[in-house]
């Protein structure tokens, strides 16, 4: 224990200062659109981080997650609709169903690579999404509205304030944080990156390669689904248009890869600085239509020009090519 | 001695061409077995078939009495096959150490037990000055220690190494033999497949010579190198 918060108390320290802005923050804001640029951080955090586990460590890149993030979103909509559960028990629900298809799905999507991996979950979320479209259960095109049906409070996840939504919303985006942090270094992040570097390798070394994908599949699913769920209740209306489009999907590759793909703390990043960017083109260039996006779109081709492996590499310290000399070679060993 | 590989009429086919033509020969706990042969004669097959990476058209790969012919690569490595590519497959974005630490990891469930492990392979293969460096940035020399290393940390009871002496010079071959010798005495049976003449005639106390996907000659290095049929193989003279 001493020595893992030896080895890590730059992250640890780090960690703490940020969320003490983060859990600060918000008092010393009095409008609410500042909270609501806020907690679609936290969604979008907890989505980049979520895809992280397949797209990042794995390197399986996924274009289908707005699948498990409609499911996660839906779960909770008819469980509060039409059961009156309270999201606490249907975001769960919602978890396991998405790790059920995800196990479902992955087996035989799994054995396809590179780009084809790519197309096919592409073809899977569109699917989804147009099965929930024509799904008279779960309200077809009009979607779900299950704002009228429940008194605000904790058991239904709906509050009228801003407030509680984004501390809920950052306890989650924390707790998906530390579950990274851990897997980083596991046994199971090691075997994922050995994945993503070379599949034929990593079997050879004895790693069964097909069932630590869709493990991380599975985990990625689960985690994005709650990142739906909680979206659902903060909006309290989902259709399949607001949560199954593609450029969900798209968004979520987006985050991680402009935060940087396959690190703990990329994903945040990246949710922080294209949330920002375009909440706030948005707001500031609503008069002229579609401005927004090509101020949006110009800046992302900046960022990903000039750090091409994202933005955390303007945290990090470029590593150098070290050889040792044989007096720290014996420091080492020892 | 009783034998830890047994190939047994290995026959595999890609579509009409024959790679491996009916290939019997066993290699014996303790050994080094060399694999020689013209470019073409169907070693590296022979190998991806008794690593798993494909499996054989007919036939049978038997490893310490149990039946490997259509297992999948990870689970023959857990058994305790290590393997080495003849083109390395480092994991290159990946530093030396967790190149190894991956291998590791094969026996050892937590990392910290697997790290010590890391540290003694790597010391043993030479690489420790290495270990903060990316794969990628290795030399095709180091590379093949890499992939040494890496076969090495899975704790392997037969190694099979895939020309890791190829394009090495003088004083790397030395090196290398000499990694090979120390590996052998540690108690793991080899089974290498070498262009290099010297390092063949040295080290193995076997050579087995295939020709044009079939075995053309079994025996020691003198009775091999005497044998009339292999001089033609390899100098080109008339068969009969």
């Amino acid at each position: 224990m001493k020595n893992y918060i030896e080895a890590n108390s730059h992250f640890i320290i780090k960690f703490l200062a940020s969320l003490l802005v983060a859990i600060l923050l918000p008092l010393f804001i009095k409008t609410p659109f500042p909270l609501h640029v806020m907690i679609l951080i936290c969604i979008w955090a907890i989505m980049g981080m979520g895809w992280n586990f397949i797209g990042g460590y794995a390197g399986q890149v996924s274009n289908g997650h707005a699948l498990f993030y409609g499911i996660g979103a839906y779960a909770c909509g008819i469980g509060m609709k039409n059961f009156n559960a309270s999201p606490w028990i249907t975001m769960w629900v919602g978890v396991i169903i998405s790790i059920g298809v995800a196990f479902v799905l992955g087996a035989p999507l799994l054995r396809l690579k590179g780009h084809y991996f790519a197309l096919a979950t592409m073809a899977i979320a569109e699917c989804g999404r147009i099965i929930f479209l024509n799904w008279n259960y779960v309200g077809g095109a009009t979607g779900v509205d299950f704002l009228n049906k429940a008194e605000p409070g904790w058991y239904t996840l709906q509050f009228t304030s801003k407030y509680p939504y984004y501390y809920i919303f950052l306890t989650f985006v924390v707790l998906i944080l530390l579950l990274t942090k851990g897997l980083d270094k596991s046994k199971f992040g090691y075997y994922l990156r050995a994945i993503k570097a070379n599949e034929d390798s990593a079997q050879s070394v004895g790693i069964n390669t097909s069932r630590y994908k869709l493990l991380a599949f599975m985990l990625s699913a689960g985690v994005v689904s709650l990142a739906g769920s909680l979206y659902a209740n903060y909006l309290q209306y989902i259709d399949p248009s607001i949560v199954m489009p593609l450029n969900v999907s798209m968004m979520i590759c987006l985050v991680t890869v402009m935060g940087g793909i396959g690190t703990v703390i990329g994903p945040v990043i990246g949710a922080i600085v294209l949330t920002v960017i375009s909440e706030y083109t948005r707001a500031t260039f609503s008069s002229i239509s579609g401005f927004d996006l090509f101020i949006y779109g110009a800046l992302i081709i900046i960022i990903v020009l000039f750090l091409p492996n994202g933005l955390i590499s303007l945290f990090r310290r470029k590593q150098k090519i070290r050889i040792l000399t044989p007096l720290e070679m014996e420091e080492r060993m020892r | 001695m009783n034998s830890i590989l047994e190939i047994k009429n290995a026959t595999k086919k890609f579509g009409g061409l024959i790679a491996n033509d009916n290939i019997t020969f066993s290699v014996q706990e303790g050994e080094i077995v060399g694999l020689v042969g013209p470019n073409g004669a169907g070693k590296t097959t022979l190998f991806n078939s008794v690593s798993g990476a494909h499996s054989l058209t007919s036939g049978q790969v038997v490893f310490n009495g149990e039946d490997i012919t259509k297992k999948k690569p990870y689970e023959i490595c857990k058994l305790g096959v290590g393997r080495t590519f003849q083109i390395p497959q480092s994991l290159n974005e990946m530093s030396v150490f967790e190149n190894v630490l991956v291998a590791a990891l094969n026996r050892h469930g937590s990392i910290s037990v697997a790290k010590e492990h890391t540290q003694k392979v790597i010391a043993m293969c030479g690489l420790a000055s290495f270990i903060y460096m990316h794969a990628g940035n290795l030399n095709v020399m180091q590379k093949k220690r890499l992939e040494i290393a890496r076969a090495l940390a899975t704790e392997p009871k037969l190694l099979l190494l895939d020309e890791t002496m190829a394009g090495l010079s003088g004083v790397e071959r030395k090196e290398a033999i000499n990694l090979i010798q120390r590996i052998k005495i540690s108690g793991i049976t080899i089974l290498m497949i070498e262009h290099v003449m010297e390092v063949v005639m040295n080290v193995s106390d076997r050579v087995v010579v295939l020709t044009s996907g079939r075995l053309l000659a079994e025996g020691t290095p003198e009775e091999v190198t005497q044998n009339q049929q292999v001089i033609n193989a390899y100098l080109g003279g008339m068969t009969n």
